[in-house]
């Protein structure tokens, strides 16, 4: 085998090329790069593999595939000195991240470094109720370094207590200039947030609202207890956004059970349409008579809530005594919506969040106050608003067995659909042929799968990133390209996909 | 068997010899790696030194690989994060990064020597970093930055380029 050294550039082969490549995450370097000559372009085709970032709170991303690396945000122009200032929210639209700009280190801390009390084994980077700190949010594209301030934003939730937390921010355009974001929080006076900015915001109190998407004119959003509420979006005459109306479009007789209190009716602005009596006679009973007739054709959805409900409602204190992220309830009522500005952000009414653990029978032994409390293994499903590729909503219940000994692994993934004729949830058949989808708190994503993303895969960022749901014969599969080991020191809530834009070649 | 530290002897490409650890480039090369176990059958009962040819590296190249991975893979030289210390965290310096800052500071052509040397003996950390070090040269260049630093020459066509710009007409 003749070598020849330094044979060029132009000739190298096409391994030391994708290593060079994987180096160069920006999608604007690789354009340029296969635009060098024809060598270097059929290596960029070849390395394509179309999988999203993984961004952490602190900013740093890291890519997927081969050669796959950790990176670093290093400049958000308009920051100036502030850089080690930033933490990042979740993606707000495919190449958009909401940032936040704080002085307040929780979220923004590894569990690497979070560190503990030598002591008592506390960790001593929490969360604490009665500290505020101030937060200056924004938007920003990596990929074409726009950023995009949000005062009006900062007006509301800019002074808030470590407690508080933004779920997701989502743009219901690339152009955030001139169109209107979502903002889902954990304080239960401003479940949601719409802020278009430099015209103004409109506050959604207390709707129970764990996951939103855009929709056309529309904002919808589910409850915990799996319930689709549409919210019809207009705007004044100064271009402030604003809800019309807002309809119940699908219930759940079953979902109080979610909630985990004894009544719950939603408030007087909500249109509950058909569904209203189901409803509030609290009966399981389905007053569509054509439903009966369907019932072997479509998978009735009733039948595994009533499953879980059987779990979770039977021994409610227990559920809440499990969740670590405290469902505490309170209704809204006027004595809260007196309280001062100041005591409003504690984060002590915390809106649901979309984790419900279904608990194994034997676990509720742990209650008897004669037997000693030992952890056990949890069902946690976790609900997920996503708009398909044919913009269809789609309710996506990822499930998955969370054990204090080992890792925790997926159980199933459920994709169903909403039948508009039943007002209800109805089960699909997995995903639409050549889709895949990515989930994650903050930014859900269906996409077309190509390269490394296969077809009717659901990928996840809970807990093991290194796995994933094969929607086509209902089976968890090792995904082939690994993540980074940093993933792992990250608060998995935490972690969103970044799609940045796709190079042609 | 012995204690004494073990050494083998790795001849370049011009005929130059090199002495390394036979522990140290084990760990590092996974390429001469391989030739040690194959050769290890035929000196197990010998004191005498193996020297393995290196066909493709030259003696300059050689000398600067074998440089990198007495101060990577010398463990008693330092004991750093096992994992990928490229990853640049704010504040998480790895003390060899200075050292990997320096050692790519080179040239084109010693770089691509280097590139072509770490893939030939399987160094994945010096892969990576000499990887990086070119990315770092084409990150936020134009094209003809890129193709006249690296010396490369334009064959595509006049449409062909036109047809290239095009398609990724934002990046430009």
């Amino acid at each position: 085998m003749a070598y020849t050294p330094a044979a060029g550039w132009g000739d190298l082969p096409l391994d030391l090329l994708g290593g060079v490549i994987a180096r160069l995450p920006f999608p604007a370097d690789r354009a340029r790069f296969a635009a060098v000559c024809r060598a270097w372009r059929s290596a960029v085709r070849q390395h394509g593999s179309h999988l999203p970032w993984i961004v952490f709170p602190s900013c740093t991303f890291c890519t997927a595939g081969h050669g796959a690396a950790c990176f670093s945000f290093l400049q958000i122009p308009g920051l100036a000195d502030r850089e080690e200032d930033v933490t990042c929210l979740g993606a707000a639209h495919d190449c958009w991240l909401a940032l936040d700009c704080t002085d307040d280190i929780v979220r923004r801390t590894t569990l690497e470094d979070s560190g503990c009390d030598p002591d008592t084994g506390e960790p001593l980077v929490y969360p604490r109720r009665n500290v505020k700190h101030k937060h200056t949010y924004l938007l920003h594209n990596p990929f074409s370094n726009l950023t995009v301030p949000l005062p009006e934003l900062d007006a509301i939730v800019g002074h808030v207590a470590e407690t508080f937390h933004i779920r997701k921010v989502l743009m219901r355009s690339p152009a955030p200039q001139d169109d209107v974001i979502a903002v889902m929080t954990t304080n239960c006076n401003y479940n949601i947030i719409l802020c278009r900015p430099g015209k103004g915001t409109f506050v959604l109190p207390y709707y129970r609202i764990i996951d939103v998407v855009f929709l056309g004119d529309m904002l919808y959003g589910i409850t915990s207890g799996e319930e689709l509420l549409a919210f019809h979006l207009g705007e004044d005459e100064d271009g402030r956004p604003s809800v019309t109306r807002i309809e119940l479009v699908i219930t759940n007789p079953l979902s109080r059970y979610y909630y985990h209190e004894f009544p719950w009716f939603w408030p007087e602005d909500v249109d509950k349409g058909a569904g209203e009596d189901e409803h509030n006679n609290g009966g399981g009973e389905l007053s569509d008579s054509n439903n009966e007739e369907d019932e072997d054709s479509s998978y009735d959805v009733e039948e595994p809530n009533q499953e879980e409900n059987d779990n979770s409602g039977a021994d409610e204190g227990y559920l809440q005594e499990e969740d670590r992220n405290e469902d505490e309830e309170s209704d809204d009522d006027d004595e809260l919506a007196d309280q001062a500005l100041e005591d409003i952000f504690n984060g002590d009414d915390v809106v649901s969040n979309n984790l419900a653990p279904e608990v194994y029978e034997e676990a509720f032994e742990a209650f008897d106050e004669d037997v000693p409390y030992e952890p056990k293994d949890e069902m946690v499903i976790r609900r997920y608003l996503v708009k398909s590729r044919s913009d269809e909503l789609l309710l996506v219940r990822h499930r998955y067995l969370s054990s204090p000994c080992s890792d925790s692994y997926t159980h199933n993934v459920e994709v169903l659909k909403v039948d508009p004729n039943k007002g209800k949830w109805a089960a699909s058949n997995g995903l639409d042929k050549g889709e895949a989808l990515f989930l994650s708190q903050s930014y859900n994503k269906c996409t077309l799968a190509r390269g490394d993303v296969q077809e009717g895969f659901v990928y996840y960022t809970t807990h093991l990133v290194d796995d994933a749901y094969d929607m086509t014969c209902c089976t968890t599969r090792n995904i082939t390209f690994g993540w980074v080991w940093q993933c792992r020191l990250q608060d998995h809530w935490l972690l969103t996909w970044l799609f940045p834009p796709e190079v042609v070649v | 068997m012995a204690s004494e530290k073990k050494v083998v002897f790795l001849r370049s490409s011009d005929g130059e010899a090199f002495e390394v650890s036979e522990e140290v480039i084990s760990a590092a090369s996974v390429t001469i790696k391989g030739m040690i176990d194959e050769e290890s059958p035929s000196r197990a009962d010998t004191a005498a030194t193996t020297t393995l040819a290196i066909p493709n590296v030259t003696a300059a190249t050689l000398s600067r690989v074998l440089h990198y991975v007495n101060k990577h893979f010398d463990a008693a030289a330092v004991v750093g994060r096992p994992d990928d210390y490229i990853f640049c965290a704010p504040g998480d310096e790895h003390p060899l990064a200075r050292f990997d800052d320096d050692f790519v500071d080179v040239d084109n052509d010693t770089l691509i020597d280097l590139v072509h040397a770490a893939e030939y003996l399987h160094i994945k950390k010096l892969f990576d970093l000499t990887c990086k070090a070119v990315a770092d040269k084409l990150k936020g260049r134009t094209i003809d930055q890129i193709r006249e630093t690296f010396g490369i020459v334009n064959d595509y066509t006049v449409e062909e380029e036109v047809e290239v710009y095009r398609e990724n007409s934002w990046a430009f």
